[in-house]
C-alpha cells in the first residue's frame, strides 16, 4: 500500500502553484451537458449511434448502483448477476462472453478499464454514464466491439458541496456512502454490506456475503489559463462469497450445496491523469492511467458436496495507459476533425493452482487410469488424498493504435469518417507442475507385491507463446438533421482482443501427467500424447462488422429514438468445456456468427408525470460452427437474450411547503428472455419480468426512500452452465426491500 | 634340449595368450543396439503382426547377458502398448561375430518401473544376431512370438 500513498501524494502535489479553477457548472446533479468523454467531438444527440444515457439522481433514485444495473435501461444489453464481481459478463446485441475479454469497453472518466475483473463495482457519485450501441473500435479500441460505456464522475469543476446516503435492506444489506467536493479536490467513500441472498445447504451460511469499500479522490484545477488537469484517484477492496450454483439432477434442482469455501478479494486502483491543452489552433487531450488489480479466487469447482477439486486464482495485475487525442480547430465550417493515438503495457503475473481431493483423484483420475490398467497389475492408487496442479503465468500485452475521425457538414447532412489502426501483443510464459506418488496394488503369486514401495511421479510444464495481431477498424456514418428529428446510418467495425486459455493449464497437465505415469508403467494408452497442449491455448480476436440505421425524434416532453442494426461476427470466442471428464473451460474461436435486430426507446415527461420504455430484440445465431461433435448452424448464441425490456412511470407530487418539496412514485419492470443455456439450444430462460418500485419523498436538504426489487418474487435462473459432466443453475435474486436517506448539504 | 624347452615355454606362452583372447569377454564385440521390425504374436490360433516395433539389445560392459526391451509391444489385439523388459538372457559369440542368445524361465519387468510380470514369462527363448540383422523367437506366456528386425543407425 505504500506506493499508493505515494502516488496519492503525487497526484495531489502535481501543479500546487496553479490558479484556482472557474467552477463552470455549479449544478449538474440532474442532467449534466459536458460530456463524458473527451472523445466524443458531438454532442449525443448529433451521433449517428444509438446511445442511452443516465443521470446521477436517475440513478440513485431507481437504485441502479452498478453497471451490471444498466442492463435494466439499456436495450440489448444483458450483464447477468450470477457468481461473483469477477463473473462480470456483459452481452449486448447478442454477443458477448462468459470469460475473459468483454464485448463492452469501458471508461470511467476517460481511463479505459482494461481488465473485465474490475466490471463490476458499487457506483460512487457517478455523474452520468452513457452507453454507445455498436461497434466504436474507431474510437474506443479493443474490446468495444458491440458499445462503449463511458462514466463520468462527479467532480470539483461540475458540483461543489457535500453528499451522503445511508441504506438498510433486505438480506441484510447495508450500504453508505459520502462525498464532498470543494474548489479543486472532490473527495468520495462508499462502503457496502450483505449478508448474501443464498444458503448454502452444506454448511447453513449464506453463500454470497459481501463487503466492499470504496475511496475516489479527484483533483481539478486549471494550470495555467491554456492548461487545465483532472485528476482521479479510485481504490475498492471487496470480499465476498458467491457462485451460488445449484445442481439439476433429472429435471430437480437441487439447493445450494458445496463443501469447499469459496470467496472472491479484490483491491483495485485506478489513477488517471488528465491534461487539456487548449490552444489557439487545436486542443490537446492527454490521458494517462495507472491501473492495478490484486484479486484472489477460491472455488470449490465441482460446485457440490463432494470433494473432487478447488481453483485457486491469484492476480497481480499492473498496467499503464496513455491517450493523446489531438483536435484541431476547424478552419472551415464544413469539416473538423480529432487524432488520437493510444498504447498500454500490462503485466500479469498469475498464480492458479488447482487442489485435486479425494473423490477428485479417485473419479477424475484414477477411475479413469484403472480402466486401461491390465488387471495383472492391480489397481492405480496414491499415496496422496490431495495433490496440487500448479500453475504459475506470467502475461505481458501491449497494445497501439493510432485513429482519426473526421466530421463533414453539408447543409442538414453530417457525415463522419474514420479510421484505426490497432496492434496488440500478448506473451504469455507459463509453469506448470505437479508431483505425486503412486503405487499399483497388485501382487506376484506368491503375495509379493509388484511394487513394494510407491514411486515418486513428477510432471512439468513449461514454455511460453505469443500473439500477435493487428485490426484495421474503419467508421462512416451520415446523419440527416430535419429539426427535431434525425435519421442515420452507420457501417462500423469493432473488435475484441484475442488472448490465451490459462484455465486449460490443469488439464494439460493432467493429461500429461496421466499419459508420463501409465509411460511410466511401461503402458501406452491409445490417444497418449495427443492431448491438448500450449500451442492449442491462443485464441483469435473476435471482430464485428456492424451495419445500422436508425432515428430519434425530440418535441417538447417526447423522446423517441429507434434503430435497426445486423452485426456479422467472425472467430467468435465461444467458452466451450472440453469434452470429457475434464475440469477447465476454454475460449474457442466458434467461427461466424451473425445477429439482427431493433432497439427502440421512448420517454414522455409532463409536469410531475414521467414514463420511459425500451424494448431490445436481437436474433443472435451461429451460422458456421461445428465443435467437432455436433454442428451448431443455425443456433442462437448461448446466454445473450432475445429480448429486454424495460418499462417506467413515475409522478413527482410537488409541495410548495418549506420543508417538503416533493413526493415522487416510481414504477418499473425490466424484462429479459428468452436466453439460450447451451450450444444446441435444448435449454433455455423463457421471458421474465421483474417488477419494481421507489418512493423518494424530498425534503429541503434530504430525501427518503425506500425501493423494492423483484417485488411479485419471480423464479428465474439467470446462469446455467455444466462442470464434469453434471448440469448447474443460479436463480436469481428473490424480491429485495430497501429504504434509506440521501442527504445533500 | 635347452633350446627346445624354451620354444615350447614360448609356444605355451602364445596358446596361453591365443586362449586368453578366446576366452574374453564376447560383449567387447557386440555392446548392444536398436532394432526395429515386425513382431507376430499368436493370438487364438491367428498370427497378428505389429510392424515398426522397436526393440533395444542392452549389454552393460563387461557381462555375459544382455537385456532386451520391447517398446509398445501387444500380445493381444485389444491390451495397451506396453513397454516390457526382458532380463538376463544369456549370449554367446562365435568368431564371425554371430550372436547367438536364449533362455528359459525368465520373468519380464515393465520398463522403465521395474514389476515382474509373472503372466508373461518367457520360455523357449532362442535368436541370433547377424550383422544388422536379429530375429528370435518366444513364448510370453501363452503368446507364441517371433521377432524379425534391422538395426537401426
Amino acid at each position: 500500500m505504500k506506493w499508493i500513498a505515494t502516488l496519492l501524494i503525487f497526484l495531489l502535489s502535481v501543479g500546487t502553484r496553479a490558479e484556482t479553477p472557474d467552477t463552470e457548472v455549479s449544478d449538474t446533479l440532474s442532467a449534466a451537458t459536458v460530456a463524458a468523454s473527451m472523445k466524443l467531438p458531438l454532442r449525443l444527440d448529433r451521433l449517428a449511434s444509438p446511445f442511452t444515457s443516465a443521470f446521477v439522481m436517475e440513478m440513485e433514485q431507481r437504485g441502479l448502483g452498478s453497471p451490471r444495473a444498466l442492463s435494466a435501461i439499456v436495450p440489448n444489453l444483458h450483464i447477468p448477476d450470477y457468481g461473483s464481481a469477477m463473473t462480470s459478463s456483459v452481452y449486448l446485441r447478442g454477443f458477448g462472453s462468459r470469460i475473459d475479454n468483454p464485448v463492452l469497453g469501458l471508461y470511467i472518466d476517460d481511463i479505459p478499464v482494461l481488465d473485465k475483473n474490475l466490471y463490476d463495482f458499487d457506483f460512487l457519485d457517478i455523474r452520468r454514464a452513457d452507453l454507445l450501441r455498436g461497434p466504436q473500435g474507431t474510437l474506443y479500441g479493443r474490446n468495444a466491439m458491440t458499445g462503449v460505456l463511458s462514466l463520468a464522475t462527479l467532480g470539483p469543476s461540475v458540483w461543489q458541496g457535500g453528499r451522503a446516503a445511508a441504506e438498510y435492506g433486505s438480506g441484510g444489506t447495508f450500504s453508505a456512502r459520502a462525498s464532498w467536493y470543494g474548489d479543486r479536490i472532490g473527495i468520495a467513500a462508499g462502503f457496502r454490506h450483505t449478508d448474501g441472498f443464498y444458503t448454502n445447504e452444506f454448511d447453513g451460511k449464506k453463500a454470497d456475503p459481501s463487503d466492499a469499500v470504496s475511496l475516489r479522490l479527484r483533483h481539478e484545477r486549471r494550470l495555467r489559463e491554456d492548461l487545465q488537469l483532472d485528476q482521479t484517484l479510485s481504490a475498492s477492496w471487496l470480499k465476498q462469497g458467491g457462485w451460488p450454483y445449484r445442481q439439476s439432477v433429472g429435471g430437480e434442482v437441487l439447493p445450494v450445496q458445496y463443501n469447499d469455501g469459496s470467496a472472491y478479494r479484490r483491491i483495485s486502483v485506478l489513477a488517471g491523469n488528465k491534461l487539456v491543452w487548449k490552444r489557439e489552433r487545436y486542443t490537446l487531450h492527454s490521458m494517462t492511467s495507472l491501473q492495478g488489480l490484486f484479486d484472489r479466487m477460491d472455488i470449490d469447482q465441482d460446485f457440490t458436496t463432494a470433494s473432487m477439486f478447488t481453483l485457486t486464482q491469484r492476480q497481480r495485475q499492473g498496467a499503464l495507459t496513455q491517450e493523446m487525442v489531438f483536435k484541431p480547430v476547424p478552419k472551415v465550417s464544413w469539416w473538423d476533425s480529432q487524432s488520437g493515438v493510444f498504447a498500454f503495457v500490462r503485466y500479469n503475473a498469475m498464480h492458479a493452482p488447482v487442489r485435486f481431493k479425494e473423490d477428485g483423484i479417485r473419479t477424475l483420475i484414477l477411475d479413469n487410469a484403472n480402466a486401461h490398467i491390465p488387471a495383472y497389475f492391480g489397481k492405480l492408487a496414491f499415496d496422496e488424498n490431495e495433490f496440487v496442479i500448479g500453475s504459475d503465468f506470467g502475461l505481458f500485452s501491449y497494445n497501439a493504435a493510432l485513429y482519426h475521425e473526421s466530421y463533414f457538414t453539408f447543409g442538414r447532412w453530417s457525415l463522419t469518417a474514420g479510421v484505426r489502426i490497432d496492434h496488440e501483443g500478448n506473451h504469455m510464459s507459463y509453469d506448470s507442475q505437479a508431483l505425486v506418488h503412486y503405487r499399483l496394488t497388485g501382487t506376484m503369486s506368491d503375495g509379493t507385491p509388484l511394487m513394494p514401495s510407491s514411486r515418486s511421479f513428477e510432471t512439468v510444464y513449461e514454455g511460453d507463446r505469443d500473439l500477435f495481431y493487428f485490426q484495421v477498424l474503419p467508421k462512416i456514418s451520415a446523419l440527416y438533421d430535419f429539426g427535431e428529428a434525425q435519421a442515420w446510418a452507420t457501417v462500423s467495425k469493432g473488435y475484441k482482443s484475442g488472448g490465451f486459455n490459462t484455465q486449460l493449464f490443469s488439464d494439460i497437465l493432467q493429461g500429461q501427467m496421466m499419459d508420463g505415469m501409465m509411460a511410466d508403467m511401461g503402458v501406452h494408452l491409445d490417444g497418449a500424447g495427443e492431448g491438448t497442449t500450449a500451442s492449442k491455448t491462443a485464441y483469435k480476436p473476435e471482430t464485428s462488422l456492424s451495419a445500422e440505421i436508425g432515428g430519434r425524434y425530440a418535441h417538447g416532453g417526447v423522446r423517441l429514438s429507434g434503430s435497426l442494426f445486423y452485426i456479422l461476427c467472425r472467430n467468435q470466442q465461444i467458452t466451450v468445456f472440453p469434452p470429457g471428464k475434464n475440469t477447465g473451460r476454454m475460449m474457442a474461436n466458434a467461427g461466424r456468427s451473425v445477429s439482427y435486430g431493433a432497439e427502440v426507446e421512448a420517454a414522455y415527461t409532463h409536469g410531475g408525470l414521467s414514463l420511459s420504455g425500451a424494448w431490445g430484440y436481437a436474433h443472435a445465431a451461429f451460422q458456421d460452427y461445428s465443435d467437432g461433435n455436433s454442428d451448431y448452424a443455425g443456433c442462437r448464441i448461448p446466454y445473450a437474450p432475445e429480448h429486454t425490456l424495460s418499462l417506467r412511470g413515475s409522478y413527482r407530487f410537488d409541495f410548495s411547503g418549506r420543508r417538503v418539496r416533493s413526493l415522487t412514485v416510481g414504477l418499473d419492470g425490466s424484462g429479459v428472455g428468452r436466453i439460450w443455456w447451451n450450444e444446441d439450444n435444448s435449454l433455455s430462460q423463457p421471458f421474465y419480468l421483474l417488477m419494481g418500485a421507489d418512493v423518494t419523498l424530498s425534503f429541503e436538504h434530504f430525501d427518503l426512500f425506500c425501493t423494492g426489487a423483484n417485488l411479485l418474487d419471480r423464479e428465474y435462473d439467470t446462469f446455467y452452465f455444466k462442470s464434469v459432466g453434471n448440469s448447474f443453475f443460479q436463480r436469481g435474486k428473490p424480491r429485495r426491500l430497501s429504504a434509506g436517506v440521501r442527504v445533500t448539504f | 634340449m635347452k633350446k627346445v624347452l624354451m620354444l615350447l615355454a614360448a609356444a605355451a606362452l602364445l596358446v596361453s595368450c591365443g586362449k586368453d583372447n578366446k576366452d574374453e569377454n564376447p560383449a567387447n564385440e557386440f555392446a548392444g543396439a536398436t532394432y526395429s521390425g515386425t513382431v507376430s504374436v499368436v493370438y487364438k490360433g491367428e498370427t497378428v503382426e505389429t510392424p515398426n516395433v522397436t526393440i533395444d539389445a542392452m549389454v552393460e560392459e563387461n557381462a555375459t547377458t544382455m537385456d532386451l526391451l520391447f517398446h509398445q509391444i501387444q500380445f493381444v489385439p485389444a491390451m495397451p502398448a506396453m513397454d516390457v523388459m526382458v532380463p538376463g538372457i544369456p549370449f554367446t559369440i562365435d568368431a564371425a561375430g554371430k550372436v547367438t542368445f536364449g533362455g528359459e524361465d525368465i520373468i519380464p519387468t515393465t520398463y522403465p518401473n521395474p514389476m515382474p510380470v509373472e503372466r508373461y514369462k518367457v520360455s523357449g527363448f532362442t535368436g541370433t544376431i547377424e550383422g544388422d540383422k536379429i530375429s528370435f523367437s518366444l513364448n510370453f506366456g501363452a503368446f507364441p512370438t517371433s521377432y524379425t528386425g534391422t538395426e537401426t543407425k
